[in-house]
């Protein structure tokens, strides 16, 4: 079983991005952070195989947390999606910089991002 | 009547059901058959989907509506939410029931928008399995509410289209 | 299947869930254009509120495009530019830019609202000329300016900024500001009331350019974060006013001889350089990040409860108290027998003490659900102040009451119609300018927005000083509409009252409704559905009030039931005056019409059997009456029994059948099971109707 943390301050796009990874084709578990900070206190408490996370979000962004979870040493090996609107191609640049593996611009194509995740889920998994 | 009492009915849809509803983490894997609870009307099966159904509650007093359209037979109160019955017999066109017996049961309906709606019935019996592969199109006309024709055994199941059943066609 | 299944309800829960973040995002965004608007009149830009600004657009945009919302999205993200531009300083913040943004959100909201995001073709050009505008007043910016060096920052945490924050840093460096790098070190449980406590504190004196969490020294207990703060103070200054021992400051560039606060290029600021820097950043604060310490404040002491999860507490506070009518007529029956009448008062005791617990209890879970008026009249306030501007016409709102309190759900449903009558007064009612001086009125108009608590109800009046409604002018409208017959003798309040007819309300030229959509039919429909009234008075040239009368709760209510052949109703005791027998001679009719003689005044009656085709009592036998009212408007309900007062929770009935006319819900009365609710709003109306088409 795979577990994802999704971290997207947007309720409406967090359901979606859950309702398209529930039909990965592979048992998944799904936990759902509404903003960065929820993400720093939920990453302890569950052994991650993949992060999804939006970069524009108000306590801190998504860069920050890519940040942090690069130089955590317990947690340096968990893939990272960043999902970010279009127009923000320097801060998602800075992200893949800062260790995210891939992207995904919203609106996101549902396929594209089981696809993708599947293929950062595997990863882990060949590892 | 004391919800309780039904538990041994209730309880194995009401766990599917609310498997499924669970939110925040959800645990999915591919299932290929769906599951359909299948019901009785004047000795013939009828089937609906599993998810659809929120509990099975026995017969009890049902408190008539004015005005309401004639197949809903009234509300009902369960766990403090008041949901119309719709008496399935008379909304198929078939004779109404004025057996008492004490195999009638309310099929309590989850619709897409949260609504809550009964569905009297004759009996329920099990929970059948189906691929879609196996259904097979309606032969009858039952106003369009069949949406196929499930094998089992030798017999086949109607399998209802529960939007149809709900759409009494009044007020949206 | 089950894969399918569960993807559908994640898609209904992101349906819903778009929905009110739209609406929220929108009223978000309003006021933040409102706050944005008074801030730019004090000369100053708050960067803050711009990039809340800017984030709003972001999510809707984002949100807009998954859903196939193409247009919406399109503006949004076109929004998203000129927030942009202000937010980085490339556009200066003047009216056009905050004309477009208001537009712009305005056209969402209807777009959305009106079409549920289908868009007819002019609504799509309505867009497109709208962004075509946007993207002329940017290409007439200029451009960005020039690149300063960044040595001395932490590069781990430069590498985290975003654009923005980067251009915070920049422009805080310009202005001469000292950049300092606070941390410190919180356990990961518990780590947000420090932090906010340690951002607050740095914010009296400075901004926070970014927050970069790390881990602390035990990474599986402690959390490190370190803010990237821009600020005139200097280390040791900034670490006396923090609080936290275990915080350390770190310099990374000091500051440049009399720094000015960064957003400020107002003219008072030559001035306010001979107060001490301290004092300065103080009062800056205050005009830039009050806001945010007013939230911070509120995260600390409130708690958002979503209204579903009240509605369940209400269920089982309304379950309890059917239990309690269980134990109170249990108690009774061991009263009456001598062999248990002991046991009975002690359990009678108990009971009355439950009674009196769960009172406090339902009164409390109520209380929750109350909210204050004030949040749709604000909305309400800005609207006008568009208006005005929009307009260019003079008018005053002035509002009281604003502390009187309702149940949530009904002040939700209130707005939409309140917008409706506060915008007929605004554009139809109050005069133009050099009409309202020939009439020896003042230049400005006046609309009064006033709410007061009366019992169990809320009275909501919306009166303007404009020309008034002339009744024969209605009167000959109803006439050539065919609703009512050349020769009907009508009162004038009953002339008035024909404006929330439907075919009438939408006729400009006499009612002086805009006309825009929703008519005062559908006002009218509204406030009935929450059980409410509404009602109109007006004087030519002096001016029209309308008057909502409303139910303060929908949920908990004390009802009086009834018996009609074999069923059973209950009836909201708060619309029952009185009730009393009557022997069937001494009902009186008139042209086939039933009535009473209630002390001297004729009383219409109406049989709640033959209302709801239920079998009739024997003739002869004797009825109640039960006299209900709302507002001004008495009816009797005619009924064969009255049986007894219970607190009963109103529900919706749910089903295929979305509604009833004459029954508002239902509710679960103990050991009577399920009893309808009558509405009695629908009754009285339909009655009145009925008057008024003879």
């Amino acid at each position: 079983m795979h577990h994802i943390l999704i971290v997207e301050d947007s309720p409406t796009m967090r359901s979606l991005v859950v309702s398209a990874l529930e039909d990965i084709g592979m048992p998944v578990r799904i936990t759902e952070a509404a903003s960065g900070f929820e993400a720093l206190r939920e990453l302890p408490r569950g052994d991650y195989d993949l992060i999804v996370t939006d970069i524009n979000m108000p306590d801190i962004n998504g860069l920050e947390l890519i940040s942090f979870v690069r130089r955590n040493a317990a947690y340096r090996s968990i893939p990272m999606l960043i999902i970010s609107t279009e127009g923000s191609e320097r801060d998602r640049e800075k992200g893949l910089e800062l260790g995210a593996d891939a992207y995904l611009v919203k609106p996101f194509d549902p396929a594209a991002l089981r696809r993708t995740a599947k293929e950062l889920l595997e990863k882990t998994r060949g590892e | 009547m004391s919800l309780e009492a039904e538990a041994g009915v209730a309880e194995p849809f009401a766990h599917l059901a609310r498997g499924a509803a669970r939110r925040g983490e959800v645990v999915t894997e591919s299932a290929p058959e769906r599951e359909l609870l299948v019901l009785w009307l004047d000795e013939s099966p009828y089937a609906l989907p599993v998810e659809r159904v929120r509990e099975i509650v026995r017969l009890r007093p049902i408190t008539p509506v004015p005005r309401m359209p004639a197949s809903v037979c009234g509300v009902l109160s369960l766990r403090g939410e008041i949901a119309q019955v719709i008496d399935l017999r008379l909304r198929l066109g078939l004779p109404a029931s004025s057996d008492a017996s004490p195999r009638r049961r309310i099929v309590v309906l989850h619709g897409e928008d949260g609504q809550l709606t009964g569905l009297l019935v004759d009996r329920v019996s099990e929970v059948m399995r189906l691929r879609d592969e196996d259904l097979r199109p309606p032969t009858g006309r039952d106003a369009g509410t069949v949406i196929g024709l499930a094998p089992q055994g030798d017999r086949f199941v109607s399998v209802f289209d529960v939007e149809r059943v709900l759409d009494l066609g009044v007020g949206a | 299947m089950a894969a399918r299944r569960t993807q559908k309800q994640a898609r209904t829960r992101a349906t819903r869930e778009f929905v009110s973040e739209v609406e929220e995002i929108l009223e978000r965004m309003r006021a933040d254009l409102a706050d944005l608007a008074d801030a730019r009149a004090g000369g100053r830009l708050d960067p803050d509120l711009a990039n809340r600004l800017f984030r709003s657009a972001h999510s809707l945009k984002g949100i807009a495009g998954m859903f196939g919302f193409e247009g919406v999205s399109d503006l949004a993200h076109h929004m998203e530019d000129i927030l942009d531009g202000l937010r980085m300083g490339r556009l200066p913040p003047g009216a056009p830019a905050l004309a477009l943004l208001d537009e712009g959100v305005e056209l969402v909201a209807t777009l959305l609202e009106s079409e549920g995001g289908d868009f007819a073709a002019d609504s799509l050009s309505q867009v497109r000329s709208l962004i075509e505008r946007i993207v002329a007043s940017l290409t007439a910016a200029p451009a960005p300016s020039a690149d300063d060096d960044l040595d001395g920052i932490d590069p781990t945490v430069l590498r985290a900024l975003t654009e923005y924050e980067e251009h915070r840093l920049l422009e805080s460096l310009r202005s001469g500001c000292a950049i300092h790098l606070v941390e410190a070190s919180f356990e990961i449980l518990c780590f947000e009331e420090g932090l906010s406590e340690l951002t607050r504190s740095v914010r009296e004196v400075g901004e926070v350019l970014s927050t970069l969490p790390a881990p602390g020294d035990s990474p599986d207990s402690q959390i490190r974060f370190s803010l990237l703060v821009a600020t005139a103070c200097d280390a040791t200054a900034l670490h006396a006013r923090i609080e936290n021992p275990n915080a350390t400051v770190r310099t990374m560039r000091a500051s440049r001889g009399d720094p000015a606060p960064p957003q400020s290029k107002a003219p008072h600021d030559e001035a306010s350089t001979e107060l001490s820097s301290d004092a300065l950043f103080a009062d800056s604060a205050r005009a830039e990040g009050g806001s945010d310490l007013e939230s911070l404040k509120s995260i600390s002491d409130t708690v958002r409860v979503d209204i579903r999860k009240l509605d369940e507490l209400m269920n089982l506070v309304g379950e309890l108290v059917i239990q309690r009518g269980a134990i109170g007529a249990l108690a009774d029956r061991l009263l009456a027998d001598p062999m248990t009448s002991r046991i009975g008062r002690e359990l009678a005791k108990v009971h009355k003490s439950l009674e009196r617990r769960l009172a406090d209890l339902q009164a409390g879970v109520l209380e929750v659900r109350m909210v204050p008026l004030r949040q749709v009249f604000e909305k309400l306030s800005r609207v006008v102040r568009r208006l005005r501007r929009d307009l260019g016409k003079e008018v005053r709102l002035d509002i009281r009451g604003g502390d009187t309190e309702l149940d949530k759900l009904i002040v939700e449903q209130l707005a939409d119609p309140l917008m409706h009558v506060v915008r007929n007064a605004f554009d139809h009612a109050i005069e133009p300018a050099d009409e309202r001086v020939a009439a020896g009125k003042p230049v400005e108009g006046s609309i009064r927005l006033e709410a007061l608590q009366r019992g169990n109800h809320v009275v909501i009046e919306v009166a303007d000083d404009g020309r008034g409604i002339d009744p024969e002018a209605v009167r000959l409208r109803a006439c050539t509409l065919g609703l009512i017959e050349r020769d009907t003798v009508l009162s004038r309040k009953e002339i008035l009252d024909l404006i929330f007819a439907p075919g009438l309300s939408t006729s400009a030229q006499v009612t002086e409704t805009s006309g825009r959509g929703v008519g005062m039919d559908v006002v009218r429909e509204n406030v009935t559905a929450l059980g409410g009234l509404v009602h109109v008075d007006s004087q030519v040239g002096r001016g029209t009030t309308v008057v909502f009368t409303l139910p303060i709760t929908l949920a908990i209510i004390r009802a009086l039931t009834v018996g009609v052949a074999d069923q059973r109703f209950a009836i909201p005791l708060t619309t029952v005056l009185e009730t009393m027998l009557v022997d069937p001679e001494t009902i009186q009719r008139s042209e086939g019409r039933e009535f009473l003689n209630l002390r001297g005044e004729p009383l219409a009656l109406r049989r709640l059997h033959a209302e709801f085709g239920l079998d009739a009592p024997a003739p002869g036998a004797r009825q109640a009456v039960v006299i209900v009212g709302l507002g001004d408007l008495r009816l009797g309900l005619l009924v064969d029994r009255l049986e007894n007062q219970q607190d009963a929770v109103i529900k919706p009935i749910q089903g295929p059948v979305r509604s009833v006319r004459g029954i508002a819900g239902a509710t679960e009365l103990g050991d009577l099971g399920t009893v309808l609710v009558l509405d009695i709003a629908s009754l009285v109306e339909d009655a009145a109707k009925r008057r008024e088409a003879a």
